[in-house]
């Protein structure tokens, strides 16, 4: 028991590391815009002086007088350094203009709002192709099928992820299989990347497996027989799945919807491969932009919290519309 | 509903899942021209050494983990859930990001260092998961039962449940191994200037000139081995069915 305790801190850790950490940077900016812009005009002002004698307009913003010259210029731009220094050893720099900037800027709230409602686009549409298949695996078949369609299932998955993005570029790309079919009609070429549909179908056959998966175990224990009594007694084939077998699998279907949505808005390999940041509509290529090329690292972490709240807050209502308990993902 | 219509619709679901790779597997008959196979050995194996890594240390905070939150009843039951589940929860990209600042402020640089902690935070949440469902199934009585005959607390625990786990434990390393290996969207965040092989096919295929069919060659040997160990599997499953 007190080993079980201890262990708990080591788990804890990794997660503490996640979720603390995760705050402190988002709101921290180093020197503020104005002074470093002022800094900046100051630097134009004081090389502007040295190559010719009176200043410019740089001089006059930066207010600097020109009859004093360059050594003025150069003092208070010393006074701006001291100044921003200050501002970054004062140690509570915490602003919330990383986070108000995602909000001025529309494109980024049209992204995150796209993103999200690919995302449960995507979601219906696993369901409702996924649920045929785990109806026919768990109920139809024999046992020997259900085997075999099993294992031809998991195979795709096992392989990694990147391979199966991989494959469909084979499918979609410019010299693909489609494009190649279409100029072996004489038809020119589609640019099929550029577009969010082809990442949607990649996304839905990427996924597909965390929604089949789900339903099948949750079918698994339903009673053949009720289904045979419900047709005895006259139920109509809609009427028997409505009543009968998806109520039995409601968790199945709510924990495949909630494994489906939280992968399809987090993917970051299926934009990137497949599009090549050509399709701009998916927030977590957004988020790595941001963070990696440009010096907007703030920025994009202020960015990634807030995707975290807008899915974690998505997940968590979908689950308590629909009663699931976290416990659920256990019985994957 | 006919059985047929299913059957067939189960055919085409099929169909639809394995077409790309099919595709992709008879493309790469072609010969391999401007490959780096140093570079792509060495992503290779860091993923294999990443996974190494990764794995022990997952299943061990996983099955710690499950431990406490099946033993340990208290009134933040919900709130523990939430809080072990949630790396899972989270997006890999952002698990990703906070482990890179985090030790970034520590000053440890990114590198396979940071990609076994990143991809260990949730991993041992997957692996809870598995212990969780398995010691949901183990019948509390043979530990009390244990320890009222006079074994210690230890001896229980090593002696009755851990041999109960052992399934588990088998289902939670290949779980740990294959997320591990195949992961991308949180390593991407964390690998410096590291690569394993799933960064790496995922840059040779960002390169709008044509990638080398070496990922081809590559991908069919992975699929290749995915199916010999599933059909060695099902086969082994069903004989022990029939045994039963």
């Amino acid at each position: 028991m007190g080993v079980a305790f201890w262990c708990l801190v080591l788990i804890a850790g990794p997660t503490l590391l996640l979720l603390n950490k995760s705050f402190t940077p988002p709101p921290y900016k180093l020197q503020s815009a104005v002074i470093t812009n002022s800094i900046t005009e100051l630097d134009t002002c004081i090389l502007l002086l040295s190559i010719e004698e009176h200043g410019s307009l740089q001089c006059e913003r930066a207010g600097v007088s020109t009859l004093q010259g360059a050594n003025s210029a150069k003092a208070q731009k010393e006074q701006e350094l001291l100044r921003a220094l200050e501002e970054e050893a004062s140690g509570n720099p915490y602003t919330l203009s990383n986070y108000t900037e995602l909000f001025d800027r529309n494109l980024t709230i049209r992204v995150m709002a796209t993103t999200v409602l690919y995302a449960i686009a995507a979601t219906a549409l696993c369901l409702v192709i996924a649920y045929p298949v785990a109806y026919n695996m768990s109920v139809v078949s024999g046992r020997t099928a259900a085997i075999w369609v099993f294992t031809a299932l998991i195979v795709p998955y096992c392989t990694a992820e990147v391979i199966r993005i991989y494959s469909w570029l084979s499918v979609f790309d410019k010299d693909g299989f489609i494009n190649s079919i279409l100029q072996w009609f004489g038809l020119s070429p589609l640019l099929f990347i550029k577009a969010p549909l082809t990442v949607f179908v990649v996304i839905v056959h990427t996924f597909m497996l965390f929604m089949v998966f789900p339903i099948y175990n949750a079918m698994q224990s339903l009673d053949k027989r009720q289904i045979f009594a419900a047709r005895g007694l006259g139920a109509s084939w809609v009427q028997t799945h409505r009543h009968v077998i998806i109520p039995h699998a409601k968790t199945g279907i709510a924990v495949g919807c909630v494994a489906v949505f939280a992968l399809s808005t987090t993917t970051l390999s299926i934009p990137r491969i497949i599009s090549r940041g050509l399709q701009g509509d998916w927030f977590s290529q957004t988020i790595y932009t941001k963070f990696f090329e440009g010096s907007g690292a703030n920025t994009g972490a202020a960015y990634a919290a807030v995707f975290t709240v807008v899915c974690i807050g998505a997940i968590a209502s979908f689950m308590w519309a629909t009663k699931t308990k976290l416990k659920d993902f256990a019985s994957e | 509903m006919s059985s047929k219509v299913l059957s067939v619709y189960t055919w085409l679901f099929l169909g639809f899942l394995f077409a790309p790779m099919l595709l992709m597997i008879s493309g790469s008959a072609i010969d391999f021209g401007r490959t780096d196979p140093d570079r792509l050995f060495h992503c290779i194996s860091n993923s294999f050494i990443v996974a190494a890594v990764v794995v022990p240390v997952s299943v061990l905070l996983g099955l710690c983990g499950a431990i406490v939150v099946t033993r340990i009843k208290t009134k933040y039951q919900s709130a523990l859930w939430w809080f072990l589940m949630s790396p899972i929860l989270t997006p890999g990209i952002v698990v990703g990001l906070a482990t890179l600042i985090f030790w970034k402020s520590l000053d440890v640089t990114a590198g396979l260092g940071t990609i076994i902690l990143a991809q260990s935070a949730f991993i041992a949440s997957y692996c809870m998961l598995v212990f969780v469902s398995r010691l949901e199934k183990f019948p509390i009585e043979l530990e009390r039962s244990a320890l009222s005959l006079g074994a210690s607390p230890v001896q229980t625990f090593f002696k009755i449940t851990l041999q109960f786990l052992k399934p588990a434990f088998i289902s939670a390393s290949v779980i740990a191994f294959l997320i591990s290996f195949e992961n991308y969207n949180t390593t991407m965040f964390v690998k410096g200037g590291s690569c394993t092989l799933a960064t790496e096919i995922g840059d040779m295929t960002r390169n709008p000139n044509g990638y080398p069919p070496i990922i081809n060659a590559l991908g069919t040997v992975i699929i290749g081995v995915t199916l010999v160990f599933a059909i060695l599997y099902t086969l082994f499953e069903r004989r022990s069915y029939a045994r039963t």
